[in-house]
C-alpha cells in the first residue's frame, strides 16, 4: 500500500510539472533564437529596408526632422546571396549597389556600373547599406532581453511578434558594426566640440557611445521558424536648444538650422499635455513597440522586411560586372 | 708612334665626345621612345605585382608642408594623417595603424573587425574599435589594378635606388577623370583632394532639396611609380596632390563626399591671416619653382610652385612581394568574420 501511495504522489506531482505553465517570454525567446539562426542562414532572400524619423503631429520635431531630412532617411530593396548583395535605392536618381568581398559597384539611371567604396556613381557618400544577413546573424548571437509577446499578422501572414529591450552595450555594437543606420542612434553630446577635441591635436578621443534608447520587435513565422520582419525604434533625448541640431554623417557635419517663432512654445505645451497623461500602469505595445512619451524625444524608426526566403534568384552578372568585382 | 693612324684619331674624338656627355645638361624629360618603352614596362610591372598574393605594405598620407603652424589650422585641425602597416593576402587583409592607440584591423570579404589597446577584436563597420570612424583604408590590390587598368600618361623617367635596390621611376600625371575615379573607388585618401579640412565639410540643411552631385575634385595628382627592372616588380607608389586654396587661405575642397555650405547665415570659417608673410614664406622655398623652363622633378614628382597650394602626399611601399605570410586567425577572429 505505500508503494502504491508513493506511484499515485508521484504522479500527481509529474502531472503538476507537465501542467505548469511555461512562461510565455521565455518560450518566445527560445522560439526567437531559433528563428534568427534560421533565416540568418538562409542565403536568396529578398529584403527591403527603410529608416526615418518617426513623428506624430508634433511640429516642432518633424520639422527639425525634415531639415535633416536628406542625412536621416533611406529606402532600399535588395537580396542577398552567396558572397553578393544587391541594393536598389528609391528615389529618382536610380541608385544601385553591388557589394561582392571587398569590393562594390554603384550605377545611376542611365550609367554604367563603377567601382565604388562608401560611395553612390555620382560619388556622394553612401551613409548605410544594410546587410540584412548580418543583422539577422548578429542579433541571434545576442542575449536578447524580451520583453514582450503578441500575436498578429503581416502581410496575411500570422505572426509572432518579440519585444526587446537593447542594452546599452549592444545599442552600441549595433551601431558601430552596421547593423542599424548610424542616425538610429545618436549621441547627445554636442558634436561640434567633439570635432573640435577630435581634431586640436593630440591623442584621438574615444568616439562618444549612442545614448539613445532602441526598442525592437522582431516578428516571424511560428509555422516555418522564419524571420519576416525586424523593426527598430530609437529614442533620442533633443539638445537643449530646440531648433538646432548637428550630425555628423561621412565626414559631414550638418547643422539644421531651424525652429519658427512660437514653436518652443508649442512643444512646451505639447510636453505639458503629454505630462499630465497618465503614465502609470503597465508599459503599452504597439505593433511590439513600446509606446514611450515622445516629448523632447527624437524618434527614428528601421525597419527591415524579409522576403522570398531562400528563393530569390541571385542577378546574372555581366562580364563588365564580374571584371569589376573580379569574380 | 708619330704616325696615327685616322681610324685611331677617329675613335679618340668619338670617346672624347662620350666622355663629355655626363657633364652636359641632361633635358629635363627623357626623349619619347625612352617614356613609351617605359609606360610597357610599367603596366607589365603593375599587371605583375597586383597579381600577386602575399604582399606586405606599408602606407603614409599626410600634408607635405614647411609652413609654420597656422592657429586656424591648429583649431580645424590639420588635413588627416596616416600611416599604417600590413599585408594582403587573397580574401584578407591586414592593417596596424601608427599611433597610442594600436588599431589594428582584418578585414575578410564584406567583414571588418578591428582592436585597440583597450579592446579585444571586435566587429566594427567602418570604424576603429573605440568607436571612431576610419577615414580611409588602404588597399594595395586595388590600387595596382586600377593603375594597371588605366591608360597613364608617362611624362617623365628616371633611375636611382630603393632600400639600396636599383629601380626605375616613371612619372604620371593623372588626368582629372582618373583623380575623381581614384578617390571615389578608394584607391586615394579622401584627404589628398580636400585640404585643410581634411574632408570635413559643412552641410547646412534649411532647403532641403534633391541631392546634388558632389563637385569634382580640383586637385591636380602627380604620381611616381618606382619598379625593379630586373623583377618586374612595383616597390612603391607615391602620390602627390596640389590643391589651389581658396582666398584667405582656407580650402574647401570636394573630396570626402558632398560639399555643400547653403544658408550659411552668422557662421564664420576661419581663414588664414597674414597672406603677405606667407607669400614671402613661399617664395622663399623654392626661387625656382615654376619659373620658365623644363618642369624639374624630386624623387619622380614634379616640382611646382606651392604658393596658395596645399601639399598632400600618399605613399605605399611594397615588400615581401609574394612571401608575406598570412596572419594565423585564432577561432575567435575566424567567427567575427565568418571563416
Amino acid at each position: 500500500m505505500p508503494a502504491v501511495l508513493a506511484i499515485c504522489v508521484a504522479n500527481l506531482a509529474l502531472a503538476q510539472d507537465a501542467s505548469q505553465p511555461v512562461d510565455p517570454l521565455v518560450a518566445a525567446r527560445t522560439k526567437l533564437r531559433t528563428a534568427l539562426e534560421k533565416t540568418a542562414a538562409l542565403p536568396d532572400t529578398a529584403y527591403r529596408a527603410s529608416w526615418a524619423p518617426d513623428h506624430k503631429n508634433q511640429d516642432a520635431q518633424k520639422e527639425r526632422a525634415n531639415l535633416l531630412a536628406s542625412a536621416g532617411q533611406g529606402k532600399v530593396g535588395g537580396s542577398w546571396h552567396a558572397g553578393l548583395v544587391t541594393c536598389t535605392f528609391d528615389g529618382d536618381l536610380g541608385d544601385e549597389l553591388l557589394v561582392a568581398g571587398r569590393r562594390t559597384l554603384a550605377k545611376a539611371q542611365n550609367e554604367d556600373w563603377k567601382l565604388r567604396c562608401g560611395r553612390f556613381a555620382d560619388g556622394n557618400a553612401v551613409d548605410f547599406v544594410p546587410d540584412p544577413e548580418l543583422l539577422l546573424e548578429q542579433l541571434a548571437s545576442w542575449e536578447l532581453a524580451v520583453m514582450h509577446r503578441d500575436v498578429g499578422s503581416l502581410d496575411d501572414h500570422p505572426v509572432e511578434v518579440v519585444s526587446v529591450a537593447l542594452s546599452a552595450d549592444q545599442v552600441t555594437a549595433a551601431v558601430w558594426s552596421g547593423l542599424v543606420p548610424p542616425v538610429l542612434a545618436a549621441n547627445t553630446m554636442n558634436a561640434f566640440a567633439m570635432l573640435l577635441a577630435a581634431r586640436a591635436g593630440g591623442q584621438r578621443p574615444p568616439a562618444a557611445q549612442p545614448t539613445s534608447t532602441v526598442d525592437l520587435a522582431i516578428s516571424f513565422d511560428p509555422a516555418t521558424g522564419l524571420v519576416h520582419q525586424v523593426q527598430f525604434r530609437s529614442w533620442t533625448k533633443q539638445p537643449d536648444r530646440p531648433g538646432q541640431a548637428m550630425v555628423v554623417r561621412g565626414g559631414v557635419v550638418q547643422v539644421a538650422l531651424g525652429g519658427q517663432p512660437g514653436a518652443k512654445e508649442k512643444e512646451e505645451q505639447e510636453e505639458a499635455e503629454e505630462e499630465t497623461r497618465p503614465q502609470a500602469g503597465p508599459m503599452q505595445y504597439e505593433h511590439g513597440l513600446p509606446v514611450r512619451p515622445r516629448s523632447k524625444q527624437s524618434v527614428m524608426d528601421y525597419t527591415v522586411r524579409f522576403l522570398e526566403h531562400g528563393k530569390k534568384a541571385a542577378p546574372a552578372l555581366s562580364a563588365a560586372q564580374q571584371k569589376l568585382l573580379r569574380l | 708612334m708619330n704616325r696615327l693612324p685616322i681610324g685611331w684619331l677617329a675613335l679618340t674624338f668619338a670617346s672624347l665626345c662620350f666622355a663629355q656627355d655626363p657633364a652636359t645638361p641632361q633635358p629635363a624629360s627623357a626623349p619619347d621612345d625612352l617614356l613609351a618603352a617605359s609606360k610597357v614596362k610599367l603596366r607589365a610591372a603593375l599587371e605583375k605585382t597586383a597579381a600577386i598574393t602575399d604582399v606586405a605594405y606599408t602606407a603614409k598620407w599626410a600634408e607635405d608642408t614647411k609652413k609654420k603652424a597656422d592657429p586656424n589650422a591648429m583649431m580645424f585641425g590639420a588635413p588627416s594623417a596616416g600611416a599604417l602597416a600590413g599585408s594582403s593576402h587573397p580574401g584578407l587583409r591586414t592593417a596596424t595603424f601608427e599611433g597610442e592607440n594600436g588599431d589594428e584591423l582584418v578585414v575578410a570579404g564584406p567583414r571588418t573587425i578591428a582592436k585597440d589597446g583597450n579592446t579585444g577584436w571586435t566587429l566594427r563597420a567602418g570604424r576603429f574599435a573605440d568607436g571612431n570612424a576610419i577615414e580611409f583604408l588602404p588597399d594595395p590590390a586595388l590600387l595596382l589594378e586600377q593603375l594597371a587598368a588605366w591608360d597613364l600618361a608617362v611624362v617623365h623617367r628616371e633611375v636611382g635606388a630603393l632600400d639600396d635596390r636599383p629601380v626605375e621611376t616613371v612619372t604620371v600625371a593623372l588626368t582629372a577623370d582618373q583623380t575623381t575615379q581614384a578617390l571615389y573607388a578608394g584607391v586615394i585618401p579622401p584627404a589628398l583632394t580636400s585640404g585643410a579640412f581634411g574632408g570635413m565639410v559643412f552641410q547646412m540643411a534649411g532647403a532641403g532639396g534633391a541631392r546634388a552631385a558632389p563637385p569634382a575634385p580640383e586637385s591636380t595628382l602627380d604620381l611616381a611609380i618606382t619598379f625593379d627592372p630586373a623583377t618586374g616588380l612595383v616597390q612603391q607608389v607615391r602620390f602627390r596632390s596640389w590643391t589651389k586654396q581658396e582666398a584667405g587661405g582656407r580650402v574647401f575642397r570636394a573630396g570626402g563626399g558632398a560639399i555643400a555650405v547653403r544658408a550659411v547665415a552668422g557662421v564664420q570659417i576661419g581663414g588664414r591671416g597674414g597672406d603677405d608673410a606667407e607669400e614671402e614664406e613661399e617664395d622663399d622655398e623654392k626661387p625656382e619653382a615654376g619659373k620658365a623652363g623644363p618642369l624639374q622633378y624630386e624623387g619622380g614628382l614634379p616640382v611646382r610652385p606651392r604658393k596658395k597650394t596645399s601639399v598632400v602626399d600618399y605613399t605605399v611601399r611594397l615588400r615581401d612581394h609574394g612571401t608575406a605570410k598570412a596572419p594565423a586567425l585564432t577561432d575567435e577572429q575566424k567567427k567575427l568574420l565568418r571563416l
